[in-house]
């Protein structure tokens, strides 16, 4: 290479040992759940600048610590994310393993492990071989199911009726089913689980200045779009690998703003959402990601990015997103609905949200 | 075909002077998922089975991947074979097994493919490979190995591959346009490096190209490059009124009968210079 020009590599990330080193002094810790809770985060140093392969493996090994150090309250809405959404079998069949460490797991637990189960089972692959013992992915998730004693007999019924899994997903069917008849009927609480995040305690018109571009290539302030109009806005970025995540995210807005329509309200709220990844997310790049799924661009239906960093509108929103050397490497699906003079007044984060939801917030707030 | 029966064949053709793997590979239509895949897995990582007929055993599974739901079940064994095979003696099968565990973005292959080009002591594979496999998962951690690529290695084939990764890394833009403008770099490097840039920041790249266009002292297939990428930008008719982008895309195309350049030529009106 010639003289003078430098590449400007990025400062490499720690080791892989230095972080799994650190994984288990946080589960050897006397506070080991909350230690444990911490590290999932997505923009925990823990997994800055890494791919999203080894950065998934390692949010495999937390999962799976939750079953030895007992999973808290605060835990669960992340775990139950990755058993409806998650793809990567390392980290589904952690957050498998860590419902061992639950005192009462939610019912919908069930149904989200048969879920994770069907949706894995062409990516089936041998858990970390530091994960004692080593399993295939969907052998884990079976085996959580038994743990649930004699409500899980159908489901693994309508598992093993499915057939076509291999010889050691076969193995475990067996024993999961017998395992969970023999089972006492366990205290289980009921339907869907009520831990929702709190909405962040953001100060209303506190980015109102920052500036922001839309799919057409338009460029404005915060405030010249959102602010006097109650809003929508959830993020996503073109690049994600997950249909579950940002592009149902983008076909779910398409549905609110659908819905408004039909209520003559869509000229009197926002419809909207943030790339995760604006250096990469360009005009063009949005405008097309949207038209594929059907988005209904128009003044107040539009796909975004910041034109600076991201920063302030992931500390303004509290967004779980964290970042490799080049893009987005592990994010968790975030929404936020505000009002007309800009409070956070609903808030969804890790788990899939219901359109229907969405819209009854944005017509209470037209109406209020 | 029956494992029994296949097993007996194999155990024949280790005796026999037809070699296994054409056979294996000639009756590759009638390959049975449910039957031979455990047989064949165990051929493939049998250290002490013929090279050709564990390649051969080995394309078999990876065929059958495409099966879908019929492979299924034998998935999570497949990739533990090809885990196996990542560090094995045999070049070619730790080289399909680390192409084919990339393109599952498996973090067992990245790890590997990224502590060799860290240390090439370690490699498995060229440098070139390790970027390309690596940047089969676009969010793997290939770009700042593609940087370190790129400070160390003289090679070509591996300094293309290291710009070829980073034209996803938005960050690249301006390296891209440094190497853009080097005189002193490969050919390839800089049209590589033209095409990121055009990739990555349009606007850039135009202001970049435009230099180089224009400038006599620079080789006249770098200047091509510049002025075919200038053609394809959104403003391009613009660029063409510009009479001295006309004329270096007038001179440079007579001088390289280029094909490739007449499409740009057509557009500049017989006689307007004059």
């Amino acid at each position: 290479m010639p003289a003078g020009i430098s590449i400007d590599a990025a400062p490499p990330a720690a080791s892989l040992d230095e972080a799994e080193a650190a994984i288990d002094r946080a589960l050897a810790a006397p506070d080991a759940p909350a230690a444990l809770t911490r590290l999932l985060a997505e923009d925990a140093p823990l997994y800055r600048g890494r791919g999203t392969a080894e950065a998934e493996r390692l949010r495999g090994r937390v999962l799976a610590g939750f079953a030895k150090a007992g999973l808290p309250p605060a835990a669960l809405p992340q775990v139950l994310a990755e058993l409806e959404t998650g793809l990567n079998p390392l980290v589904v069949a952690g957050a498998a393993r860590a419902l061992a460490g639950a005192e009462a797991p939610p019912a919908e637990a069930l149904d989200l492990l048969a879920a994770a189960a069907s949706r894995i089972r062409s990516t089936d692959a041998p858990t970390s071989p530091d994960l004692r013992p080593p399993l295939g992915a969907v052998t884990e998730i079976v085996l959580a199911m038994a743990r649930h004693g004699a409500p899980a007999v159908s489901r693994l019924r309508v598992l093993r009726a499915e057939g076509g899994w291999s010889a050691a997903v076969t193995a475990a069917l067996a024993q999961a089913i017998a395992t969970a008849e023999a089972a006492a009927p366990k205290g289980c609480c009921g339907g869907r689980s009520s831990t929702l995040p709190v909405a962040p305690a953001a100060a209303p018109g506190a980015i109102d200045d920052l500036p922001i571009q839309d799919q057409s290539g338009a460029v404005m302030r915060f405030a010249d779009l959102f602010a006097g109009r109650p809003a929508a806005i959830a993020f996503f970025y073109t690049r994600c690998m997950n249909p579950q995540k940002c592009s149902l995210t983008i076909s779910r807005l398409a549905a609110v703003k659908a819905r408004l329509r039909a209520a003559g309200l869509a000229e009197r709220a926002v419809v909207a959402a943030f790339t995760y990844d604006p250096a990469y997310d360009t005009p063009r790049q949005l405008e097309a990601y949207g038209r594929d799924r059907g988005f209904p661009f128009d003044a107040h239906c539009r796909l975004l990015r910041t034109t600076g960093p991201l920063d302030p509108l992931q500390a303004h929103f509290e967004l779980g997103v964290g970042f490799g050397p080049a893009t987005v490497n592990q994010h968790r699906i975030d929404l936020a609905v505000t009002a007309a003079d800009g409070r956070i007044v609903l808030s969804h984060a890790h788990r899939l949200w219901d359109e229907a939801e969405v819209f009854e917030t944005l017509a209470g707030q037209i109406q209020a | 075909m029956k494992a029994s029966e296949y097993r007996r064949q194999y155990e024949a053709q280790l005796n026999a002077e037809t070699p296994f793997a054409e056979g294996l590979r000639a009756a590759g239509a009638d390959v049975d998922a449910e039957a031979d895949i455990p047989s064949l897995l165990a051929v493939a990582t049998d250290a002490k089975a013929p090279e050709d007929d564990r390649q051969a055993a080995l394309e078999q599974v990876h065929a059958a991947t495409f099966l879908g739901q019929a492979f299924d079940r034998h998935r999570a064994d497949y990739i533990a074979a090809l885990h196996k095979l990542v560090t094995d003696d045999a070049p070619a099968l730790r080289r399909l097994a680390l192409e084919w565990l990339s393109a599952a973005k498996d973090d067992v292959a990245q790890k590997v493919l990224a502590d060799g080009l860290k240390d090439p002591a370690k490699a498995l594979v060229s440098a070139a490979s390790a970027l390309e496999f690596l940047s089969l998962d676009e969010h793997s951690a290939v770009t700042p190995l593609a940087r370190l690529v790129l400070e160390r290695d003289k090679d070509l084939e591996a300094r293309v591959a290291a710009l070829r990764t980073l034209t996803a890394d938005p960050n690249a833009a301006d390296l891209f346009a440094r190497f853009m403008r080097d005189k002193d770099e490969f050919k390839e490097v800089r049209q590589i490096s033209a095409v990121g840039l055009q990739k990555l920041n349009e606007n850039l790249f135009q202001k970049v190209a435009q230099q180089i266009a224009v400038d006599d002292h620079d080789f006249d297939d770098i200047r091509a490059t510049a002025l075919n990428g200038l053609a394809r930008s959104p403003i391009a008719e613009q660029l063409l009124s510009n009479p001295a982008v006309r004329a270096s895309a007038k001179a440079i195309g007579e001088k390289l009968a280029s094909n490739a350049f007449s499409a740009l030529l057509s557009r500049i009106k017989p006689g307007s210079d004059a």
